[in-house]
């Protein structure tokens, strides 16, 4: 009882309680001391925070006028064409330039390799079709391996769950 | 919320900047003294109001509700604010030292109030940058438990307990500089 109303404690001096809460409360620091003390403290220390911070602005600090003048600063359109705006853009173009220039014999030799692998899958493609032409009943074949894949997958699949559930 | 600062809030999301400075006067003082609780150094807190402003004025077209302005800025100028304690954590600067403000105070009430906040200034820049958030929220800025869920983005029932532990690492904290001193 005592550690769950200590637990309450900070929320009650914060007046953040439901009527049932604060009651329990007020009773219990009628016969307990420590909580009753707590309370004080918690209160006092609340006050001690807020004037520790009643820090006065600075004088001679004009926000207002610093914070309009960065404000004008970032919203003209100037700003736009500013030097430092001039110089990343024309870096970034360098870059590009620089990165194309020393790329450009790579990306050749690699759409010619590329250009040779097409056109042996495409005569792959082409010698297997013949040669399942020339083959007979290849579709019974086709269908008998099918079938014998299912049930070779289908028995596996039985043994690992049974194997799982036994072990 | 007044009407005279949704006016200014329309008015400034039509770009008009005399209104927005208006706002900038109005809520200066909290944001300043958010952002100090959360660094506690005086120029850098500066440099977050002015950044939380800019960016506010920026982004005002996504303010759908007028009436959740304040909680909407006091976001920004949490983000803000982590985004500098992260920044700093990797960089560690040497911070001015603070007993010179004790050496301010003439008489004893006030020697021992500038020892009081110095302390709890030392304790609160102990605390992790959430429960820290919660206690400015809380203590400092006044938001309700709920406002500080819906600005925090998480539930109510982490921020009753952050609160709760913040504190109690705050007078653990207040207690071993009383011991020590």
């Amino acid at each position: 009882m005592h550690d769950e109303i200590k637990e309450l404690l900070s929320a009650y001096v914060d007046d953040e309680l439901s009527r049932d809460e604060r009651l329990k409360i007020e009773v219990h620091c009628r016969i307990c001391d420590e909580c009753r003390d707590e309370v004080q403290e918690l209160i006092e220390l609340k006050e001690q925070l807020y004037t520790a911070y009643e820090v006065p602005v600075p004088e001679e600090w004009q926000i207002e006028q610093a914070v309009l003048e960065q404000i004008q600063g970032e919203s003209s359109p100037g700003r736009l064409l500013c030097w430092k705006w001039i110089a990343a853009a024309g870096l970034s173009a360098l870059l590009i330039i620089n990165i194309l220039w020393t790329l450009t014999p790579v990306l050749l030799k690699s759409i010619q390799v590329g250009m040779t692998l097409t056109s042996i899958s495409y005569s792959l493609v082409h010698s297997v079709f013949a040669v399942a032409g020339g083959l007979p009943n290849l579709l019974e074949v086709i269908l008998v391996l099918t079938l014998i894949i299912l049930a070779a997958s289908g028995w596996s699949v039985r043994r690992l769950l049974s194997t799982k559930t036994s072990g | 919320m007044d009407h005279e600062l949704q006016h200014l809030i329309t008015d400034a999301k039509k770009g008009d900047q005399d209104s927005f400075t208006k706002i900038v006067q109005k809520y200066k003082r909290k944001v300043y003294r958010h952002a100090f609780a959360m660094v506690h150094d005086q120029m850098e807190a500066e440099d977050i109001t002015q950044e939380a402003f800019v960016k506010a004025y920026f982004s005002l077209d996504q303010l759908k509700q007028e009436y959740a302005f304040a909680s909407w800025l006091t976001r920004i100028v949490t983000n803000l604010c982590y985004d500098r304690i992260k920044r700093a954590e990797k960089t560690p600067v040497l911070h001015a030292d603070p007993a010179k403000t004790e050496e301010l105070a003439s008489n004893r009430s006030e020697v021992e109030n500038a020892h009081l906040r110095m302390n709890l200034q030392y304790a609160m820049k102990k605390l992790s940058p959430e429960h820290r958030t919660v206690v400015v929220l809380r203590d400092i800025q006044g938001f309700s438990y709920q406002e500080i869920a819906e600005i925090l983005e998480i539930p109510e029932g982490t921020v009753k307990s952050r609160i709760n532990v913040a504190r109690t690492e705050l007078r653990r904290e207040l207690t071993r500089g009383d011991r020590d001193a």
